[in-house]
């Protein structure tokens, strides 16, 4: 269609485009213009792009990596050279060969069921089809391995449709970690979030999401039923459990919200006296501190991870349990962007509630471990991490998802105990590797020292020769090249033999974006120490000599010395500045302590003059190295810090900010950005922070 | 006074900085990113120009925006663009750019909108040195207007005539471009080197989609675009019109393809021809200004120059949105001081950031790169010349990077112009693109009268001009004898021209083939690192790094280029379906 609209109508789209850009709009005249400019009458129809929804929906002729290709007159799937990239993110398998005589039980999943950290040398397909092979009464079986690390729903449903050419005679679906990312993709009206926020809270708000993710949920299970149980392919879905005990919140997914009145400051008060009972080991004292955090701030996960910890220093794990879960939750209000995949509450309510009537049977982790362990929370034992089992945690899943698959293939009861015990297992490297590959993702999402710590430890109990692969992670880890340019990690890939993680390829930090792992470098260190191999000063000399502030300035904002995890607010779009929505902001820096550092520090505050002090601190220090006035301009600052003053080595200068409590507030046009900034206010901001050795 | 300068939002966004008069940084944002053409807010770039100025935030006096987002906003609504996007006046946000300068940059202090056309002819008249000129900008549309006529004197730059769209040099240009499979805000100069290779058999046809009119004016025949629907560029009756398909991506290249390029090329240029007479006679001014987009055809340029009565050419080396920014800074500048911008003539494009060599050394150092440091330049470009004079082609990254779409010596891959082999050759190790395009050569200032049809300096590659060398430069030379000159001068890129000196003294050519250090779908390198991996994961023969070369034949990268490869995920800021007009 061609057209050229009226040159009479420009007048009309000068005055309408007038009418819109002005911040007091006239919605009325903004109609009448509307109504002559006609925008409708002049536009060509709009031509709808097919959906990938509408190309994938049917068996098909790719299934995820595997592409149909016919041979000797029968139909195969074979990894498709196209999507090369793709193929480290699945199961290591390169055809998926014609249905034969045995049966064909085929896998959904995630990271979870893809067994990430073991795979491909060991992962959960291999230990149910080893289970299940050792179990005669089902004659042949087979499992074809569709787990996809980092799956989206959006990505399962086309896939199981386009699966269903396989000819199933089963489906496992181990999913659900990821479901809570489908939130993201949606659209909302953001004045009725904001109105739900202002009226009802952050519950409200909670209670709102918890509404999309069943809706999400329930669809979900409307996929699965019209791809399979309509087609008689029975489904066992299994319902993933989280790390509850041994995975915790991020100071980023701590932030404080836009709270009424001075709930904002009561709950830093309450952090600070928890934090400090927590150090005297006074655990009433810790219990009250964490309720105040709660009632001050019901959307935060640290203070239920805090009266957790009072209930299991109490034995009450069953409220331990409890303030987990809804911690474990909090990622609904977005805080982080990164926040790791988890399933809900409210997933596995949904699940356990539709999933007779959509014909599906499934098999909860949660009762699965309760039945396993009694009462113990589920940790370290079962989890590497969020939510990636270890050897524990997939042989008991393997076993009742075995017995379901007998139940389901012979439709006879099995019972769990008469299964023939698996003796597959990984070899020590394997589990040393999975160890180490564990102690890298906590620290790279802002886990405990002493988790990282341990998973380090536990990797070289496994196999000592670990060793050279951590001195070569601390090697590339610390320079400033690109890891996938450094040295060490060619040698890593060469010379290490890694199984997993694509050879190691995966251990690589991205492009612009590297930390400099000092609470792994720490944990490597200790480690080795405990082993008898003292790297202090290797690790010193190197950080010295890649990163010792001299006659060039150094900028403190790049991620090397700023980030500490690769959590980031959830708003993607961010400002070229650092923002700071925490009260303390620290940033590492490394000096030669041989000459006075000068810093040059531009900022500005929500804070104005009158309030407390912006303070540096250094090297936890007692004396500020500089207290600044707050201000809501930028405001350019220069302080020296004297040689005396600073450490050999490793160096953290902090910014303490003072907080103001500030109401939910919209700033511009509402929109899903400008909802989250108000929603989650920053309380400092720094736009330059450099320093140089003069 | 610090006045930055912004350009966003559509593509090749960039930012600038005039320093008390002085135009001190300027880069584009792709450069930071690696997504090509990136539209979006320069931060990195406004990151780069606060260092490279040793100003602070608090030290910005102005903002200056290179278009009128509400004008903008007007001509959207009338072309009904925002009608296929469901629920647009909910969504719309007329105040955006305001609010992202805001709560991106941290800016608070005052924001000056220019317009569009405005901004890409101050971008020109500015810094060409001329006490008066007159100004003509054409691109696709920018605001309202497509097409510009301005005078230029002293300080004061006035539009007195434009054209609107959708009537459009640019656009239709473009739709030749999409026609011919060439993707659109891209592949418009595939169609300028394709030219040469054709016939001007459709010079009819094309002329019955563009109607030349009284004074500036002209007007498209909409029968044959599909443009303001915003799904394709051109409508089916262009197909018939030509009597053929139009051409997919992939198929081969025909000669029908490459008459329709030339005839293309033919009509441009008598437009251009006509609309720059009428501006002749309108400012009676020798010396013509050119910007925006189509002001980067330098055949029509230089046809512009030949045959109107011009004397005086200047061409801003950014003619694209990204030189937008400058023009913006540049007006406001004159608008808050009364006076121009300092410097004159514009005598480089060296904007962008450097590198120390002690950098590039930590970086190399980290590495397994066998390399081998000279730190003198007299040793550096010697062995250099002489590893060119071997037939090796050389990355080349020295100083600050280049502002604009052209390498100039700064970020270029360099080879021998009198091989006959080396078109091929680089197309096939790291361009990877169409092998009928021709690649530039480099000249000594001194020596480019002796070698090719130039009386002037062309330090921008931004004409063409016929070779009357007594050497063959087969690498160089278009088919029609043509070549796209860059002269070197010692003054603005030193290491350059002694490099071209040291292969002028062992060979006598002192001509150098010099195209983009980028691979086909990237932008052009900007670090060491971006450099590094360019040469990596292409076969280049040989990296000059700063005060380091590494040669290729002492290393072996295989399984580097395999990691490297797997972490590459090439992405483009625009789409090249259809001109981006949101």
């Amino acid at each position: 269609m061609s057209y050229r609209p009226s040159e009479k109508l420009k007048p009309l789209a000068n005055a309408l485009a007038g009418l819109l850009s002005n911040k007091n709009k006239d919605n009325i005249a903004i109609a009448n213009v509307l109504e002559q400019l006609a925008v409708d009458e002049v536009a060509a129809p709009a031509i709808a792009a097919p959906t990938e929804h509408d190309i994938e929906l049917s068996p098909g002729m790719n299934i995820g990596i595997w592409k149909q290709v016919e041979q000797d007159g029968k139909t195969l799937y074979s990894r498709d050279v196209k999507k090369q990239l793709e193929w480290g993110l699945w199961a290591n398998v390169h055809e998926i060969p014609p249905k034969s005589n045995k049966q064909r039980v085929l896998l959904f999943g995630e990271s979870a069921a893809r067994t990430v950290f073991y795979d491909p040398g060991y992962n959960l397909s291999m230990e149910m089809e080893h289970m299940l092979s050792a179990n005669v009464q089902l004659g042949e079986i087979e499992i074809v391995d569709l787990a996809r690390t980092s799956m989206l729903l959006r990505d399962l449903i086309p896939l199981m449709h386009s699966s269903v050419a396989l000819e199933p005679d089963a489906v496992i679906i181990f999913a659900g970690n990821n479901w809570v990312f489908q939130l993201h993709e949606q659209e909302y009206d953001y004045h009725q979030l904001l109105n739900i926020c202002k009226e009802k809270g952050l519950q409200g708000m909670k209670s709102f999401m918890e509404e999309e993710m069943k809706k999400i949920v329930l669809s979900a299970l409307g996929e699965i039923k019209q791809a399979f149980t309509d087609r008689q392919v029975p489904v066992l879905f299994i319902i993933p459990e989280f790390n509850l005990l041994d995975w915790k919140s991020n100071e980023l997914e701590r932030i404080l919200p836009a709270l009424p009145g001075n709930q904002g400051l009561e709950w830093l008060s309450a952090r600070e006296e928890a934090e400090k009972t927590l150090l005297e080991e006074d655990l009433e004292g810790l219990g009250a501190a964490a309720q105040k955090m709660i009632h001050a701030d019901p959307s935060n996960p640290y203070g239920l991870e805090l009266l957790a910890d009072y209930y299991i220093g109490t034995g009450n794990l069953e409220e331990a349990r409890r303030c987990l879960e809804i911690a474990r939750d909090a990622i609904l209000f977005n805080r982080s962007s990164k926040s790791m995949p988890r399933r809900l509450k409210v997933i596995r309510d949904t699940i356990l509630d539709a999933a007779v009537e959509h014909g599906i049977r499934t098999l909860d982790m949660e009762d699965i471990f309760k039945t396993g362990y009694g009462s113990l929370l589920p940790g370290r034992q079962l989890f590497l991490d969020n939510c990636h089992l270890t050897i524990d945690g997939v042989k008991l899943i393997a076993r009742y998802t075995s017995a379901s698959i007998v139940e389901i293939l012979t439709g006879e009861k099995c019972d769990v105990e008469t299964l023939v015990v698996s003796t597959l297992a990984p070899d020590d490297e394997i589990i040393a590797h999975a160890h180490f590959g564990a102690a890298i993702y906590n620290a790279h999402y802002g886990q405990s020292r002493e988790i990282i710590e341990y998973h380090c430890k536990r990797a070289y109990i496994f196999s000592p020769e670990i060793s050279n692969i951590m001195r070569k992670y601390i090697d590339f880890a610390t320079r400033m090249a690109s890891t996938l340019l450094c040295r060490s990690f060619e040698e890593l890939i060469v010379e290490e033999d890694l199984k997993q993680y694509m050879g190691g390829y995966t251990l690589r930090h991205p492009r612009n974006t590297k930390l400099m792992d000092i609470p792994l470098i720490d944990a490597i260190s200790n480690t080795l120490r405990a082993g008898g191999i003292d790297i202090d000063q290797e690790v010193n000399v190197l950080r010295l000599k890649e990163h010792a502030i001299q006659d060039r300035p150094v900028d403190l904002l790049a991620s090397y010395y700023c980030q500490r995890s690769y959590h980031n607010f959830f708003v993607k779009n961010k400002p070229f500045f650092f923002e700071a929505r925490q009260k303390e902001s620290s940033f590492y820096f490394v000096s030669n302590a041989e000459q006075d550092l000068t810093f040059d520090f531009v900022y500005r505050s929500v804070a104005t003059k009158g309030s407390s002090e912006v303070k540096v601190m250094l090297n936890d220090q007692e004396t500020p190295v500089a207290g600044l006035t707050p201000s809501r301009d930028w405001e350019p600052v220069r302080f020296v810090v004297e040689k005396e003053r600073l450490q050999k080595g490793l160096n953290e200068l902090k910014i303490i900010w003072p907080y103001i409590p500030l109401p939910l507030t919209v700033n511009g046009t509402l929109t899903a950005e400008s909802f989250l900034l108000a929603l989650f206010p920053v309380i400092g901001e720094i736009s330059q922070l450099t320093a140089i050795s003069k | 006074m610090n006045i930055i300068g912004i350009s966003a939002f559509f593509h090749d966004a960039a930012c600038c900085l005039i320093k008390d008069g002085v135009l001190t940084a300027a880069a584009e944002e792709e450069r930071f990113t690696r997504i090509k053409a990136d539209p979006s807010l320069p931060k990195q770039a406004f990151k780069f120009c606060l260092e490279q100025g040793g100003i602070t935030l608090a030290d910005v006096d102005c903002i200056a925006y290179y278009e009128d987002p509400q004008k903008k906003l007007a001509r959207q609504l009338w072309s009904g663009i925002l009608k296929n996007d469901e629920g647009w006046l909910q969504r719309i946000n007329p105040n955006m750019v305001d609010e992202q300068i805001r709560s991106k940059l941290g800016f608070n202090g005052a924001i000056k909108y220019y317009d569009h056309h405005l901004s890409h002819g101050a971008s020109s008249f500015y810094f060409s040195g001329f006490e008066n000129a007159a100004v003509l900008t054409v691109d696709g549309v920018g605001e309202w207007a497509t097409t510009t006529y301005a005078t230029g004197s002293g300080n004061k730059l006035e539009i007195f005539e434009q054209v609107e769209f959708p009537d459009s040099i640019g656009l239709l240009y473009s739709t030749i471009t999409s026609f011919l499979g060439f993707g659109v805000n891209d592949g418009e100069y595939k169609v300028m080197g394709l030219a040469p290779y054709g016939r001007p058999l459709y010079t009819n046809e094309i002329r019955k989609l563009i109607q030349e009119e009284d004074g500036g004016q002209f007007r498209l025949n909409m029968k044959y675009f599909d443009f303001i629907a915003g799904n394709r560029m051109y409508s089916d009756a262009l197909g018939e019109l030509f009597g053929l398909p139009p051409r997919e991506e992939d198929l081969e290249m025909e000669q029908v393809h490459k008459d329709i390029a030339r005839s293309m090329q033919k009509v441009l240029e008598e437009i251009l021809i006509a609309k720059a007479n009428y501006l002749y006679e309108r400012t009676g001014s020798e010396n013509l200004c050119m910007a925006g987009g189509v002001a980067l055809n330098c055949v029509a340029n230089g046809q512009v120059l030949r045959h109107t009565p011009f004397k005086n050419l200047f061409v801003q080396p950014a003619a694209n949105d990204a030189g937008g920014a400058i023009g913006a800074a540049a007006l406001a500048y004159v608008e808050l001081t009364g006076s121009r911008p300092k410097g004159g003539r514009l005598q480089h494009v060296y904007l962008g950031p450097g590198y120390s060599s002690k950098e590039t050394q930590q970086l190399l150092e980290a590495t397994s790169i066998r390399y081998t440091a000279f730190p003198q330049t007299g040793a550096l470009v010697e062995a250099t010349a002489a590893r060119i004079n071997e037939g090796k082609v050389i990355g080349w990254f020295q100083g600050r990077m280049e502002f604009g779409p052209r390498s100039l010596g700064a970020r270029s891959i360099l080879a021998d112009p009198r091989s006959p082999v080396m078109r091929d050759r680089i197309n096939a190790m790291v361009k990877k693109r169409e092998g009928f395009r021709p690649f530039a050569p480099a000249v000594l200032d001194k020596r480019a009268e002796s070698h090719f049809d130039l009386d002037h300096a062309s330090p921008f590659m931004l004409e063409t001009c016929q070779v009357i060398s007594e050497l063959d430069l087969p690498a160089i030379t278009h088919v029609d004898g043509s070549a796209r000159v860059q002269t070197v001068h010692r003054d603005t890129n030193e290491r350059f021209y002694e490099l071209l000196r040291a292969f002028d003294r062992l060979t006598g050519c002192p001509i150098l083939l010099n195209t983009s250090f980028n691979i086909k779908g990237e932008p052009i390198v900007c670090t060491p690192e971006d450099a590094l991996r360019c040469f990596i994961t292409t076969d280049i023969d040989c990296l000059i790094l700063g005060d380091y070369i590494i040669d290729r034949e002492e290393n072996n990268f295989d399984l580097l280029k395999l990691l490297l490869l797997h972490d590459v995920v090439r992405q483009s800021g625009i789409t090249h379906e259809v001109y981006t007009f949101v």
